[in-house]
């Protein structure tokens, strides 16, 4: 326990205080920044937390460098941002019925007939409390069960047993998100293989470069997920801008805001908001589900459970909370199979993967959070876990950002309304922009744009085919790292070739991804 | 910016094609890429093979192992994606099906041509106002990478090119040939 307060009492120290012992504020800046851009672009329709991580992302890297120091300003600032869009999104799903992310979309079921019926603050407060209480609710959870997950699968676990786990991983990632299961899988599967070009595991050269001098350190890691994720998202909303001929409608008149939310009706919200924070966390936990099954699961169970179910889609402040408090609670609760396991589940956490593998040399997993005895050696240095201590400044993080959600969260959702009249011609070409100058200056000029216009092309072509894009992007940044656990677990086996099918861990965990792969097949097949 | 499925679902152009068709086209055209993979890139891009002997006589995995395993799981997912859609009727609720019409192909060629143009945009622009200012007397500057690291000169292809991609995005709205 003693070892346990002094890793997290040396993670708190390490954000408030530089390598030289003097005080920094940096960290809690770029958090406070993080912060409001979050709450800002939240309340942005169409555009969401994970979008502005990928744009903020580079531009973060090209301020900050690649050294250890500037591992918390940035994910300080990716970070604030994940949080604070999860507040900003209710505003004008609230007050206009545009949901400002798409997690928000619930929240109009019941907080726009709260606007219409004069009671706007009300329903903002509302969506606020519960929001910053869900997103809180997780994060103890996420600073309790990503250690703990940790400590367990680094016991238990081994190099096939790793290997299953992250094949399950991928399989259950394809099974629930998006409506076609088997396309996913194989989306998985390409960006995996794409991520091979350029490397090499024996020393023989690199792979698949087709002679591509270039190509030879691999492809830009950050560009290429800006172009699949961000470049294509634009060339789709271009497109659909062209085929609907739509300029931005006349914005709404914001309706009358009518009187706070009381202390005693914030406490009467408070079961409604744990129970929708447990459903949040427990999806959030789970890779590959997003805040939209979250908010949704969380406002069928309150309507069955409410004493007036009319109520619900009529403007009931119960609809709010059991949305919001959800759909809040999947931010904190989908880093846990991040920290604990290396394993992304949604887009915030690949940005917050990716951050750690473009700098310093910190780096996810159960190795994470091992608790080497701290050592202080005379003349020599300090023997400790680095990357625990890490982990823990982390924490302190999100702890400092739920801290600006709260305050400045609250005073600010007021006078976010404004934003929904930006129209989205003037919006896409700045992002559109910021995204290729980024892959610009990122990855080396001209092959960073590249790279970034490749994979835009490639994220069209998916979305267009139906193909989910996250198994894609998970399979992309996971390869590497299966590639070697794989490798290692047949040169272990000295060679055998069922070398996955030895450990009855495993071999649950492949009978699984079996049983998810007969599911999808029947989905298929299902008329 | 994603978007929640129904939203995207609307978007596409009306594209002439039996529900279904497409998924067949994707499982048979990951049987080609694999068919392709193993048959022509593998061997003539990957230095070592599927196993090799290390320099204790051990067989270890060559840079082939991996991505021989990564393709070969493909072809069952593949002939599945197949199957699934030989034995389902047309426009079932199964696996969902998209499409990529000659209207998308159009207006990605639009966006790649435009793209290129503003990435010229930007590479022209600064050496243009520099031979512009020298022109004007206004500075004597040697060439672009003299006064590259100046203002304007250091900013000029960034605007350059923004005003590119806005331009771009506004030749969307533009009234097509079609619709006139």
């Amino acid at each position: 326990m003693d070892l346990l307060l002094q890793y997290v009492g040396l993670g708190v120290t390490s954000v408030f205080q530089g390598a030289d012992g003097a005080l920094q504020f940096l960290p809690v800046l770029m958090v406070l920044i993080g912060v409001l851009v979050g709450i800002l672009i939240g309340a942005v329709p169409g555009m969401s937390g994970p979008f502005a991580m990928a744009i903020a992302l580079p531009i973060l890297v090209s301020i900050f460098g690649y050294g250890n120091d500037a591992l918390y300003p940035v994910l300080g600032c990716l970070l604030g941002i994940m949080k604070g869009a999860t507040v900003g999104g209710a505003v004008p799903a609230i007050l206009f019925k545009t949901p400002g992310t798409p997690d928000a979309f619930l929240t109009t079921l019941d907080g726009y007939p709260m606007a219409r019926k004069g009671q706007g603050r009300k329903a903002i407060q509302t969506a606020h409390f519960a929001s910053v209480m869900g997103d809180n609710f997780s994060d103890i959870v996420l600073f309790i069960a990503a250690p703990a997950i940790a400590v367990a699968v680094e016991r238990i676990l081994g190099l096939p047993e790793k290997s299953a786990l992250i094949i399950l991983s991928l399989c259950f990632m394809a099974a629930v998100v998006g409506k076609a299961p088997l396309k996913g899988l194989i989306g998985g599967l390409l960006g995996m293989f794409v991520s091979l070009i350029g490397s090499t595991m024996s020393g023989n050269g690199p792979r698949l470069t087709f002679g591509i001098p270039e190509l030879g350190n691999g492809l830009p890691l950050t560009s290429a997920v800006l172009g699949v994720l961000v470049v294509s998202e634009v060339l789709i909303s271009i497109e659909e801008m062209h085929e609907a001929r739509k300029v931005a409608p006349p914005a709404p008149e914001a309706p009358e805001m009518g009187p706070r939310l009381t202390w005693a009706e914030r406490g009467r919200m408070l079961p409604g908001i744990l129970r929708a924070a447990v459903i949040g966390t427990v999806i959030g936990a789970l890779p590959g589900i997003g805040t939209t099954t979250a908010a949704t699961l969380s406002y069928d169970t309150a309507k069955r459970r409410s004493k007036s179910p009319e109520a619900f889609g009529q403007g009931t402040p119960d609809g709010v909370v059991a949305t919001e408090a959800a759909n809040s609670a999947v931010s904190g609760a989908n880093l846990i199979p991040v920290m604990s396991l290396g394993i992304p589940g949604n887009f915030a956490a690949v940005f917050i993967i990716l951050a750690v593998e473009t700098i310093g040399d910190f780096s996810f997993g159960p190795q994470v959070f091992q608790f080497t005895p701290i050592q202080h050696i005379e003349g020599f240095d300090t023997i400790l876990n680095t990357n625990l201590v890490m982990a823990f400044g982390m924490f302190t993080m999100m702890v400092v950002a739920n801290l600006f959600n709260w305050t400045l969260g609250g005073l600010l959702m007021g006078f976010l309304g404004h934003l929904v009249r930006i129209p989205k011609e003037l919006m896409l070409p700045v992002i559109l922009t910021v995204s290729l100058t980024a892959a610009y200056v990122q990855d080396g000029g001209y092959l960073g744009l590249l790279t970034a216009g490749a994979f835009a092309m490639i994220g069209y072509a998916l979305r267009r085919l139906r193909i989910s894009i996250l198994p894609f992007v998970i399979g992309f940044l996971l390869a590497p790292t299966l590639e070697g656990l794989v490798r290692g677990a047949f040169t272990a086996s000295g060679g055998d070739a069922l070398f996955l099918l030895k450990s009855p861990i495993s071999l649950g965990m492949l009978a699984c991804s079996a049983f998810l792969l007969i599911r999808m097949v029947r989905q298929a097949r299902s008329a | 910016m994603s978007r929640r499925p129904e939203e995207t679902a609307a978007a596409p152009a009306p594209v002439p094609v039996p529900a279904g068709r497409w998924n067949l086209w994707i499982g048979l055209g990951t049987l080609a890429f694999v068919a392709l993979c193993l048959l022509a890139w593998f061997p003539r891009d990957i230095g070592s093979g599927f196993l090799q002997t290390n320099l204790t006589g051990r067989t270890v995995p060559g840079d082939s192992f991996f991505p021989i395993l990564l393709v070969g799981l493909m072809v069952p997912l593949a002939a599945l994606l197949i199957l699934s859609q030989l034995g389902t009727a047309r426009g079932a609720d199964g696996e969902e099906v998209g499409s990529l019409g000659p209207a998308n192909l159009g207006f990605l060629g639009r966006s790649l041509l435009l793209t290129a143009v503003s990435l010229l945009v930007m590479n022209w622009t600064g050496p243009a106002l520099v031979w512009l200012t020298n022109a004007l007397g206004l500075t004597a500057f040697s060439g672009y990478r003299a006064a590259s690291a100046s203002f304007p000169f250091d900013v000029s292809g960034f605007f350059g090119r923004w005003h590119a991609a806005d331009l771009r995005l506004h030749s969307d709205h533009l009234p097509q040939a079609a619709d006139v």
